[in-house]
C-alpha cells in the first residue's frame, strides 16, 4: 500500500478534470428540478429539509451503491441521453456485475495480500480450525506437564533451597489463526464496499449477510465464515432463492451458528429450523404462533396461510442429520456432511404436507426447503425487505406486491433474485422518493471515504470506531442482522460516531487513511460560499439547499463576508472542518 | 446567543464553574445547584436478558416432586439442590444459581425480590416476537407504535415538556420499549463523548450543527439529542470513575451499569434507563448447572448488579428501582446439544431500597406433565405486566398504568414494592 501511494496520488476522482466535474453537478441539478415538477407530492416523511428529488443518477448510486462519486456520476454521464437511460443502463451493467471493470479494486486487494480468502473450505479448515486445534491441545499438553514438573521441582526446592528460573510456556494463540480469515474477510469487504465500481453487488452482499445473519467472529467456525461469503452470499446474490437457502442450510458457519450441526433424530435441535422459518424465508408476519395445525386456515389443502410451531418442530426432524465433517466419528474436512445415523427417517407433516418415511437421502430436507421457497408468503416477506433495503423504511404495499409477483412467477429461474431487484430499482417509487433512509452506520463510512476520495486501508483504531458505532461488520450476534430502519440507528452513540468519523477522517486522523481535500479542491473556487457549495455537491451528487451551503459557507469565512475570497491560508486552516460539516450535514445521512 | 442554545450557554456555565472548582470532572452538586435541586423522583432501570434466559437454571426447585422432575428433564444441565456448587436456598422450595452470590445476599437483606413464573401470555416461541410484544406493552400486537416505557414519560403529570436525558438506552440501538418518546439518549459510553478533530474547532462546528439540525422530523431530533448529550458528558471522565461500591465486573453488562450509574451521579433529571444484556440463547453447551457459560452470564449479572446496588446506594444515594425480564424462560427439557430450547414462563427480579425482597412471588405452576405451558415449558401464572404496573405505581407513582399496558386489566398486587 505504502509503496503505491508513494508513486500515484491519481485516485479516480484526480484523474477527472474539475471542470467535467463541475458541469456534471450543476447538470444534475437541473434535472433535479425537472424531475421534481413531476414529482412535486413525493413526500418525504421526517426529512422534511431534504423532500426535492435529486437526480435519478444520484438516487441510484445513493441506494444501489455506496454514494456518489464524481468519476461514477461522470462514467454514469456517458450512458445515455435522459437520466431514465443513463440510470437503467447503469443497473442494468449492475446487474452483471461480472461485466463491470473493476480493476482498481482488484489491484487494491492484491496489494493488500490476504493470505485466506482464496482458500477453500477444506484448506480454511485444515489451516484454521484443525490446525488451531493442534496447537492448543500441544501448548494445553506443555503447560499440562511444566506444571507438573514445577511442583515436583518446587518439593525439592524446599529441601535444597536452590531456585529455578524456568518460565511457564505460553498458552497458544490459537485464537489469533482462527481470526485470520474473517479479519481479512472484513478488510476486503470494506476495500470493495469503498473501491469496487460493482456497487450494487456489494450492497447486496451486505443485504444477505444480515438477512443470512451469521456471527462471523465464532473461533469455533470463524473460518469457515470466508467459504459462506464467497460461495453462498456472492455467489447467489443476483440468483435463485432455493437454490441460496440450500446453500445456506449446507454452510458450515450457519450449521454450526444456528446449531442444527447438532441436531439428532433422539431430541432435534430447533434453533436453525426455527429462524429458517422466521427469518430466512416465510417471516415472522407469516407465523401464526404455537396454536395447532389444524386452526390454520389451508393447512389440510396443503396451502397453509402460514405457519406454527409445529412446523418448526418437524422441519426441524426434517433437517436432522445435516451435519459439519468436523473430526468426532466422522471426517475431519469442515465440509457439510449429510449424515444417515442422525437423521430422523419417520413420516412428518410440514405446512400441511406429509413427508413419507423413509425418504432418499436429504430429501425429507430438501422437500422443506421447496415448501417455503415456494410459499407465497416467503415471496412477499423477502421482497418486503428488500424494498426496505434498496428504496426506504415503509415501502408501499403495491411496491412489495410488485416485487414479490416476480419473486414468486420467476422461482424457477436461475436469476430470480436478480429480476426481483430490477423490478424494485426500476419501479416509480424508487425514481420518485427520496430521504426514507438513514444510512446505517457501515454505508455512511464508506460514503464518506468515498466522498473524500481517501486513500483507505481499514485500521485497528478505524475499524474500533465501527464498534463504537454499532455496525462492525460479522459482528451481530443474534441471528435477525443488523437492523435496517432509521428508528434502530438514530441514537445518539452512533449519531456522534458518524460526526466523529467525518472530523477523524478530514483531519487524517486514522492510520491507514488519508486524504487530500486541498488537491481535490479546485483552484478556482475563491470564496467560501463557492468552496462550500462545490463540497456539497461533491458529497451528496446533488446541489445542497442554499441555507445548508451558507452555514458552512459562514463557518468557513470566519466572520468575514462569505463571498469575498477566502486567502489561502485561510483556507488551508479550515477546510478540512468545513468539509467534515458537508459530511455531518442532515443531507448526507439519508438516501 | 444566536445560535447557540440556551442548553449549551447553561452546560458551558456550569463546565466554568467546575474548571474554577479545579475538576474536569462535572460536579454532581454543582449541576444539581444549576438545573435546580428538585428532590429526585425514582429512577427505574429495566434490564432486558436478550435471547431467553434459562430462568429454570437462573431459580431452580430444590425440593419436592418439581425437583424430581426437574433432575429428570435436565439430567446434564441441573444445578444441584445444596453443596458447594449447589443453588443457595429462596424460600425451601427454589433456590437461586450458585453464580449469583451476589444477589443472594441482597435477596437475603431484602432488597430483592424474584417473581417466578412470569412473563408474556402470548403464544410465541419467537424471540422477536416476544421481545416486541413485551417492549411494546402490547401483547399479540407488533405494530404498536410506541413503547411502554414511552408512554409511561408521556403519561407523567410533568411531561408537559420531555427533557434531554429523561430516558436514557444503554448500548447502541434504541428499543422499542422507547418507541415515541420524542428524546431518546442512546449511549454507549461515555469515552470521548467529542466531535472528535482539532479543539478549535469543535465549537464552532457545533454551532453550525445546530443550525443544521435545527428542522424538523426524526433526522432534526437525533442531531438535537446528540448536541444535548455532548453539552452534558463532553467533561466527564469516564476513567477517573470511583464507583461507590465494589468495582463493576470487566464485561459488557459491567459497563453499562456503570456508566449508567455515572449519568444517574450527574443528576440530569433521568427517569427511565432502558438496559441490554445479550448472549441467553443456550441452545448448546450452557455448561452444567455449577459451571460453564450459562453460570459465567449469570455471575456477570449478579455482579453488575450488586455493584450498581451499591453504587446507587452508598455516599449520597440515588433513589432507583431495577427490573430485569427476558422475553421467555427455556424448555423444561434439556436437548441433546446440552441446551434448552425456547420456553414459555421464566423469573423476573426487583431489586431496590423500597422493593419487599427476600421473598419469591408470584404462584408456581409445578412441572408436571399437565401444569406445563404445552406440556413442555413453564407456565405463566403472572403476567409481566403486573410486575411492570406496580413498579410503575408504588415507585414511580403513576396513576395511568391503564395507558401503559392499554387492554391489561388486573388488579391483583403481588405487594413487591412499598409506596411513597
Amino acid at each position: 500500500m505504502q509503496e503505491r501511494m508513494s508513486k500515484k496520488p491519481e485516485t479516480p476522482d484526480a484523474s477527472l478534470s474539475r471542470r467535467q466535474f463541475i458541469g456534471a453537478a450543476l447538470g444534475a441539478a437541473a434535472l433535479a428540478k425537472s424531475a421534481l415538477a413531476a414529482e412535486a407530492a413525493a413526500k418525504a416523511p421526517g426529512a422534511a429539509a431534504a423532500a426535492d428529488l435529486p437526480p435519478l443518477e444520484t438516487i441510484a448510486l445513493s441506494r444501489l451503491a455506496f454514494g456518489p462519486t464524481a468519476a461514477e456520476l461522470e462514467a454514469m454521464r456517458r450512458l445515455g441521453a435522459t437520466p431514465r437511460k443513463r440510470a437503467g443502463a447503469w443497473l442494468e451493467a449492475q446487474l452483471h456485475p461480472e461485466s463491470v471493470e473493476d480493476k482498481d479494486c482488484e489491484r487494491r486487494l492484491a496489494a493488500a495480500k490476504f493470505e485466506t480468502l482464496g482458500k477453500s473450505l477444506k484448506q480454511l479448515w485444515a489451516d484454521h480450525v484443525a490446525a488451531a486445534n493442534v496447537m492448543r491441545e500441544k501448548s494445553t499438553a506443555e503447560q499440562k506437564a511444566f506444571d507438573a514438573a514445577m511442583s515436583t521441582a518446587a518439593a525439592a526446592m524446599t529441601s535444597t533451597g536452590t531456585k529455578t528460573a524456568a518460565a511457564r510456556p505460553p498458552a497458544a494463540d490459537d485464537n489469533k489463526l482462527r481470526l485470520q480469515p474473517v479479519r481479512e474477510l472484513e478488510a476486503a469487504a470494506w476495500l470493495r464496499a469503498v473501491y469496487s465500481r460493482r456497487q450494487l453487488s456489494e450492497v447486496l452482499v451486505d443485504f444477505w449477510h444480515d438477512h443470512f445473519n451469521v456471527f462471523g467472529w465464532e473461533p469455533g467456525y470463524s473460518p469457515t465464515f470466508v467459504a459462506f461469503d464467497r460461495d453462498v452470499i456472492r455467489r447467489h446474490a443476483l440468483g435463485n432463492f432455493r437454490e441460496m437457502i440450500e446453500a445456506v442450510s449446507k454452510s458450515p458457519a450457519m450449521l454450526l451458528y444456528l446449531d442444527n450441526a447438532l441436531s439428532q433424530s433422539a431430541n432435534p435441535n430447533e434453533n436453525y429450523a426455527r429462524e429458517l422459518f422466521e427469518l430466512h424465508t416465510l417471516g415472522a408476519e407469516n407465523y401464526l404462533g404455537t396454536k395447532d395445525r389444524s386452526e390454520v386456515p389451508g393447512y389440510d389443502a396443503g396451502t397453509p396461510v402460514g405457519y406454527v410451531d409445529g412446523d418448526v418442530y418437524e422441519a426441524a426432524r426434517a433437517l436432522t442429520g445435516w451435519r459439519v465433517a468436523n473430526g468426532r466419528g466422522v471426517d475431519d474436512t469442515g465440509e457439510f456432511l449429510y449424515y444417515e445415523p442422525w437423521h430422523d427417517r419417520f413420516q412428518k407433516i410440514v405446512l400441511g404436507r406429509p413427508l413419507k418415511e423413509l425418504q432418499s437421502p436429504m430429501k425429507d430436507g430438501r422437500d422443506v426447503l421447496d415448501l417455503l421457497a415456494d410459499h407465497p408468503g416467503t415471496a412477499r416477506y423477502v421482497s418486503r425487505k428488500l424494498c426496505r433495503r434498496l428504496v426506504g423504511d415503509a415501502p408501499s404495499a403495491a411496491l412489495v406486491g410488485a416485487a414479490a409477483k416476480v419473486f414468486h412467477a420467476e422461482r424457477r429461474a436461475p436469476d430470480q433474485l436478480r429480476r426481483v431487484v430490477r423490478a424494485i430499482a426500476s419501479s416509480d417509487e424508487f425514481r420518485a422518493t427520496w430521504g426514507r433512509k438513514m444510512r446505517r452506520p457501515f454505508e455512511v463510512a464508506v460514503a464518506m471515504l468515498r466522498a473524500t476520495g481517501a486513500e483507505f486501508s481499514p485500521s485497528d483504531p478505524f475499524l474500533g470506531a465501527q464498534s463504537r458505532a454499532g455496525q462492525r461488520l460479522f459482528q451481530w450476534r443474534t441471528p435477525d442482522g443488523y437492523p435496517d430502519d432509521h428508528t434502530r440507528w438514530g441514537g445518539t452513540s452512533p449519531t456522534l460516531e458518524r460526526w466523529r468519523t467525518a472530523n477523524l477522517l478530514v483531519s487524517n486522523g486514522w492510520d491507514g487513511v488519508r486524504v487530500d481535500l486541498l488537491a481535490l479542491t479546485p483552484a478556482k473556487l475563491k470564496t467560501p460560499r463557492q468552496v462550500a457549495g462545490w463540497w456539497f455537491s461533491r458529497a451528496l451528487g446533488r446541489r445542497a439547499p442554499s441555507a445548508r451551503v451558507d452555514q458552512v459557507a459562514v463557518f468557513l469565512a470566519q466572520g468575514r463576508n462569505p463571498d469575498s475570497p477566502l486567502s489561502d491560508g485561510m483556507l488551508k486552516e479550515r477546510l478540512a472542518p468545513a468539509v467534515a460539516l458537508v459530511l455531518m450535514s442532515p443531507e448526507f445521512q439519508i438516501s | 446567543m444566536s445560535g447557540i442554545s440556551r442548553k449549551k450557554f447553561f452546560a458551558d456555565g456550569v463546565q466554568d464553574l467546575c474548571a474554577l472548582a479545579g475538576t474536569a470532572m462535572l460536579s454532581a452538586g454543582l449541576v444539581r445547584l444549576a438545573f435546580g435541586a428538585e428532590s429526585q423522583d425514582e429512577i427505574l432501570v429495566v434490564l432486558f436478558l436478550r435471547g431467553a434466559c434459562d430462568g429454570l437454571n437462573f431459580a431452580p426447585p430444590v425440593d419436592g416432586p418439581d425437583r424430581e422432575l426437574y433432575e429428570a428433564a435436565r439430567p446434564n444441565l441441573r444445578v444441584p439442590a445444596k453443596g458447594d456448587k449447589g443453588a443457595l436456598p429462596l424460600d425451601g422450595r427454589l433456590g437461586l444459581h450458585p453464580a449469583a452470590k451476589p444477589l443472594h445476599d441482597l435477596f437475603k437483606a431484602g432488597k430483592l425480590a424474584l417473581v417466578h413464573a412470569a412473563g408474556l401470555t402470548s403464544d410465541t416461541r419467537s424471540h422477536f416476537d416476544a421481545q416486541a410484544f413485551m417492549e411494546l406493552g402490547t401483547p399479540d400486537q407488533k405494530n404498536t407504535t410506541s413503547g411502554w416505557i414511552a408512554r409511561h414519560l408521556l403519561s407523567r403529570p410533568s411531561a408537559a415538556a420531555p427533557s434531554f436525558l429523561t430516558a436514557v438506552s444503554l448500548g447502541t440501538l434504541t428499543p422499542n420499549s422507547l418507541l415515541g418518546f420524542p428524546e431518546v439518549a442512546v449511549i454507549n459510553s461515555l469515552d470521548a463523548f467529542n466531535v472528535a478533530g482539532p479543539k478549535a474547532f469543535q465549537n464552532d462546528q457545533r454551532d453550525v450543527l445546530r443550525r443544521m439540525y435545527a428542522g424538523g422530523g426524526w433526522l432534526g431530533r437525533y442531531g438535537r439529542e446528540t448536541l444535548d448529550a455532548i453539552d452534558a458528558f463532553e467533561s466527564t471522565a469516564p476513567g477517573a470513575y470511583k464507583p461507590a461500591g465494589r468495582d463493576y465486573p470487566r464485561a459488557d453488562i459491567g459497563n453499562r451499569l456503570r456508566t449508567l450509574a455515572q449519568i444517574v451521579k450527574m443528576d440530569l433529571g433521568l427517569k427511565v434507563a432502558a438496559v441490554d444484556m445479550g448472549g441467553w440463547d443456550t441452545h448448546k453447551y450452557q455448561g452444567d448447572g455449577s459451571e460453564g457459560y450459562f453460570s459465567n452470564l449469570v455471575g456477570q449479572l449478579a455482579q453488575a448488579l450488586a455493584a450498581f446496588y451499591e453504587d446507587m446506594n452508598a455516599g449520597s444515594p440515588r433513589k432507583v428501582t431495577v427490573v430485569v425480564m427476558s422475553e421467555f424462560g427455556r424448555r423444561l427439557k434439556e436437548n441433546a446439544s446440552r441446551g434448552t430450547d425456547h420456553g414459555h414462563g421464566n423469573v423476573m427480579l426487583a431489586l431496590g431500597e423500597r422493593v419487599v425482597g427476600g421473598k419469591v412471588y408470584g404462584r408456581w405452576p409445578g412441572l408436571d406433565n399437565e401444569h406445563l405451558y404445552e406440556r413442555a415449558d413453564l407456565a405463566v401464572t403472572t403476567d409481566y405486566r403486573a410486575v411492570l404496573g406496580e413498579v410503575l405505581e408504588k415507585r414511580l407513582g403513576s396513576a395511568k398504568t391503564a395507558q401503559v399496558f392499554p387492554g391489561f386489566v388486573d388488579d391483583r398486587r403481588l405487594g413487591l414494592a412499598t409506596a411513597g
